[in-house]
């Protein structure tokens, strides 16, 4: 023994460490560190603003049909109502979610420890928090997309059901054990999580935006980061959704009374959508031309051949086509050609693809705009209409109407009428932005798909162009994807209803 | 190292590609031998060996050329994301190892050693191994020496432990990389592997019994039965997304394959000028899986067909059952998991259907003829209880999906059309699955080479002066396949076979010469 340990003596040192690649108990040491981590967050983000993240719940509800021939891409069996727990889909946004999540939780697992340490000045700190807090948003952003597709509506009633919620995970721990695999939380605290992230972001970004000399981090329209702004938003849509509206319409008009946005004049909302350029949007998660998200708009459009999916008879019929200055942003006319006919029709123009990102030819490329404006006004009127607030409620409508319909005369509504009309209101300003599943959900609503624009173009094996969902149907809330369940056995026996 | 570039009509673009890669081996060893009485024999080896490995690569593309004859990378308007990698890499060793033999006729051999490798952490980096040998020289026997039929008869017997690191590098570390992560204009980070510093070294056990003989100067060949108990495989399983990962590597499961491989060959006739022999080879071999990861009983591979359950084999296919064609619809009819008849396709009625994506039993023979300097040699493969996935058929007898834009097979006109027809085509309004209609019997035989060789005398060629051996020979590959196989090639060891380019019938005639 004592020669082999000899032996050893003489052999070669085995701590290789990677090259271009760090440790990661070594990759953030600094602020500047986390700054880097937290650009490797941003750029998950230009995915999930973008894509899958928009277009798997418009497909599924009323707003789209699929054209015939469109070669089955993702998203196809959602369009015709086939949801099963095994489709890539699901795990796609699931996988990516928590991915996002886990990075968030490897930051603050690195982070806080350098505030811990006391090495870095004051300054420093509110910097490292900063990060911190767009972390936590991150992090608030992802459970609010999952809360959204794969758990119920919220309501008091069911919130502290078992079952209801998602697994929350909020430290950073790979392992393959599958016993430390975390179960389902309630609704409730599902969403307790998401607020406590989104007031500990405020609090961050705020104590950071005010010492900060950079005008790109401050609140504007555009900002490339999570601003203060933002994460009132984002207060005020998950508000909304738990049917907190007070709280939802004083984010909201926290927002809106900033007056660092404005709704788009009719002559510029068209650059708008193609330029993402404008004041209507609170953030915008860039991209360049290396470095780009999904392609929201190659559903929807195509450089050659039909499109994969034309927007539903119901969905035009929803503007005023003479004088909603939507209309001719949203839909476009193009020839749709089949072996028996090739109609004229309207296809969906809101991502055209931007002009500035093409890569030699248009790749349906848009950044993200997660949080417009707009949304802030149609949260403010229905939260305000809920609460009673009628007169404050038809003025966030009149003024969102205002901009966007010539010659429109304010009108004041009451009631049902008020309610209704402000969610058509959305249904059409928000129209293929990823909101009608949750909304539909939120408001215990079913729905039909209507016909065709021309039902000779466009799928209708097995009557799959007029899918209805009755309220409450059990496929609005998404399956959880089975290789989680295969994978985690404290998920195993707790999918959802219907699967 | 090697440079490309390519003018494409003003689209130009120009490549480097460069690689280093070192391997350096360094071995000290201690040998004293020593004998007694003549009769014991023994060998001590002390020993220690270190392999440093370094790999160092960079692949740049520049793209935007316009002018053929300004080529360099300098000549570019833009370039793609380069690669580069530098990887380091290293094994340690020390061993021991006792030699003894007894008359000539007894040996035993011990071995014993450390193993080191940097592909693991700095608690899980070393591993011990073993090993026992014993070997009997029969024929030295008295009782044997005699036996004139009897030319070489031995009996061996060992039992050992081996490692094996075969991951890539740097896989226990959690890793933090960059590169093309940018958001506004800035590097970005982001987690690249999650990392388990409890990564080991995969073993297996080995236990062998062989017998070696040559009998009557004309038969020899051997028999060894053998066990291998692998345990803590290195492997990739799912993780739950919850971690933050889908996969991840660990140390997981074991399985056992015990099975007998045999040799022989007989010189059937053998004179001054002639000499046929034939030979044969075989593997029979059982595998079962005896342990899975997380304490997991089952795990299916997704869309693979295969499924891995503990008490099983490593590869039998895990499939729906397609029992037929309605004659009366032309729907297909299918059978749940409990043996029901159903016309709905469900991945959850996947059953094991007893079929092996392994071989069983494989091996070859062939056989040797030579006639002064003409010799016609012939090789075998053959392949018994083989399954495999026929995916191409997917394609080729799918009126569904691909019936209106591709070929299809001409079973295709055996299509149910008609109600009442008896088929095993579905209706091509039908959607067609990958389920057990498409698993086919690949066990086959195979003639894998037939050689002609003739070799002109070597008197002839001594009067050259400068020839030393010259010979003209025709030789065809894959002349002829026995096999059920539908479709193009049985041989591919995959478990879903598509697209898979062929084995292709081959003649080459040719002339070796050697001076």
């Amino acid at each position: 023994m004592a020669i082999l340990t000899a032996a050893l003596a003489v052999s070669c040192d085995m701590d290789k460490q990677p090259q271009g690649t760090l440790p990661d108990d070594e990759a953030i040491l600094s602020p500047a560190d986390c700054r880097s981590y937290r650009n490797g967050l941003y750029a998950t983000m230009r995915y999930l603003t973008t894509g899958p993240f928009i277009y798997y719940t418009d497909l599924q509800t009323d707003c789209f049909h699929a054209v015939t021939g469109n070669g089955n891409p993702l998203g196809n069996n959602i369009n015709a109502g086939i949801l099963l727990p095994s489709m890539e889909e699901f795990e796609q946004i699931w996988g990516t979610c928590y991915s996002t999540i886990g990075s968030v939780n490897f930051l603050l697992s690195k982070a806080w420890p350098l505030i811990d340490s006391g090495e870095f000045s004051e300054d420093e700190n509110i910097e490292i928090r900063r990060y911190i807090g767009e972390g936590l948003f991150i992090r608030a952003y992802c459970y609010f997309i999952l809360a959204e597709k794969f758990c119920p509506a919220y309501s008091g009633a069911i919130a502290t059901n078992a079952d209801t919620g998602l697994p929350i995970v909020t430290t950073y721990d790979p392992t393959d054990d599958n016993s430390q695999y975390p179960g389902r939380n309630t609704l409730e605290e599902t969403y307790a999580q998401i607020f406590a992230d989104l007031d500990e972001a405020l609090e961050y970004i705020e104590a950071f935006e005010v010492v900060t000399e950079d005008a790109a981090d401050l609140p504007g329209a555009m900002a490339p980061y999570v601003t203060s702004d933002v994460v009132r938003a984002m207060k005020a849509r998950t508000a909304l959704v738990t049917g907190n509206y007070q709280l939802a319409l004083s984010c909201a008009e926290e927002v809106i009374n900033t007056r660092n946005y404005s709704l788009e004049p009719s002559v510029s909302l068209d650059t708008f959508w193609e330029y993402d350029y404008g004041n209507e949007a609170l953030m915008l998660v860039t991209m360049t031309q290396q470095y780009l998200g999904y392609a929201t708009g190659s559903y929807y459009l195509r450089n050659t051949g039909n499109p994969y999916y034309i927007p539903t008879q119901g969905a035009i019929e929803l503007f005023d086509r003479g004088a909603d200055n939507r209309f001719e942003v949203y839909f476009g006319q193009r020839t749709i050609t089949q072996t028996e006919s090739s109609p004229h029709l309207y296809v969906f123009t809101k991502f055209p693809g931007n002009p500035l990102l093409f890569t030699s030819v248009n790749n349906f490329q848009n950044m993200g705009k997660p949080f417009r404006i707009s949304e802030q006004y149609l949260i403010a009127a229905e939260a305000a209409a809920e609460i009673g607030q009628e007169s404050k409620a038809n003025r966030y409508l009149n003024d969102l109407k205002a901009r966007r319909m010539n010659g429109y005369v304010s009108e004041q509504q009451t009631g049902e009428v008020l309610i209704n009309r402000i969610r058509e209101e959305r249904q059409r300003e928000l129209f293929g932005e990823g909101f009608r599943f949750g909304d539909l959900k939120r408001w215990g609503q079913g729905f039909e798909r209507s016909d065709g624009q021309d039902n000779s173009v466009i799928n209708t094996n097995g009557n799959v162009h007029r899918v209805s969902y009755q309220p409450g149907d059990y496929r609005f809330v998404w399956p959880i994807p089975k290789a989680e369940l295969d994978a985690n056995p404290q998920l195993k026996a707790h999918q959802n209803p219907g699967y | 190292m090697g440079d490309q570039v390519i003018y494409n009509n003003g689209e130009g673009q120009a490549r480097e590609v460069f690689q280093r890669y070192y391997s350096f081996t360094f071995t000290n060893t201690l040998e004293y031998k020593l004998t007694a009485r003549n009769r014991h024999r023994a060998t001590i080896l002390l020993g220690q060996e270190s392999i440093i490995t370094k790999n160092k690569s960079y692949d740049v593309t520049f793209t935007g050329h316009s002018d053929k004859r300004l080529m360099l990378l300098s000549n570019s308007t833009d370039y793609l994301v380069p690669s580069h990698s530098i990887v380091d890499r290293v094994f340690n060793s020390a061993f021991v190892r006792l030699d003894y033999g007894f008359d000539n006729k007894y040996y035993l051999d011990l071995t014993y050693r450390v193993d080191g490798s940097s592909r693991f952490g700095p608690n899980n980096r070393w591993a011990e191994f073993y090993s026992v040998g014993a070997k009997w020289d029969l024929k030295r026997e008295d009782f044997l020496s005699r036996t004139a039929w009897v030319n070489d008869l031995g009996l061996r017997l060992s039992y050992g432990t081996t490692g094996n690191a075969g991951i890539p590098d740097y896989l226990y570390f959690g890793l933090v990389g960059s590169g093309n992560i940018v958001y506004e204009g800035e590097n970005g980070t982001t987690n690249v592997q999650a990392g388990n510093p409890n990564l080991s070294w995969k073993t297996v056990a080995t236990l062998n019994v062989g017998v070696d003989f040559s009998l009557f100067d004309r038969v020899t060949g051997s028999v060894e039965f053998y066990r291998k108990k692998t345990s803590d495989m290195l492997m990739y399983i799912p993780y739950s997304y919850t971690t933050g990962y889908g996969t991840g590597v660990g140390n997981i499961g074991g399985m056992t394959n015990t099975g007998l491989d045999f040799m022989v060959n007989v010189d059937v006739l053998r004179s001054r000028d002639f000499l046929w022999s034939i030979r044969a080879n075989g593997n029979f071999n059982k595998n079962k899986i005896t342990e899975l990861f997380n304490g997991l009983d089952e795990y299916v591979i997704a869309e693979t067909g295969l499924k891995l359950e503990v008490g099983k084999p490593y590869g039998e296919f895990f499939i729906v059952r397609r029992k037929g064609v309605d004659p009366r619809d032309g729907k297909q009819i299918w059978l749940d998991k409990y043996g029901n008849e159903t016309k709905v396709y469900n991945e959850e009625d996947a059953v094991f259907v007893g079929k092996q994506r392994y071989a069983p039993f494989s091996g070859g023979f062939g056989t040797l003829l030579q006639y002064k300097n003409l010799s016609l040699n012939a090789d075998f493969v053959f392949a018994l209880g083989k399954y495999a996935l026929n995916n191409d058929m997917y394609f080729f007898e799918n009126a569904y999906d691909f019936g209106t834009n591709y070929n299809q097979s001409t079973r295709m006109l055996d299509m149910w059309t008609t109600p009442g027809q008896r088929t095993n085509i579905p209706a091509a309004t039908e959607q067609i699955y990958a389920d057990d209609h498409l698993l086919e019997n690949a066990s086959f035989m195979r003639l894998k080479t037939l050689q002609l060789t003739y070799s002109l005398p070597e008197r002839w060629l001594k009067k050259t002066n400068f020839f030393r051996r010259m010979s003209v020979f025709a030789v065809g590959r894959n002349l002829f396949t026995v096999t059920k196989y539908s479709g193009f090639d049985p041989e591919p060891d995959d478990n879903v076979i598509q697209f898979t380019y062929p084995n292709t019938r081959q003649y080459v005639f040719g002339l070796e010469l050697t001076f």
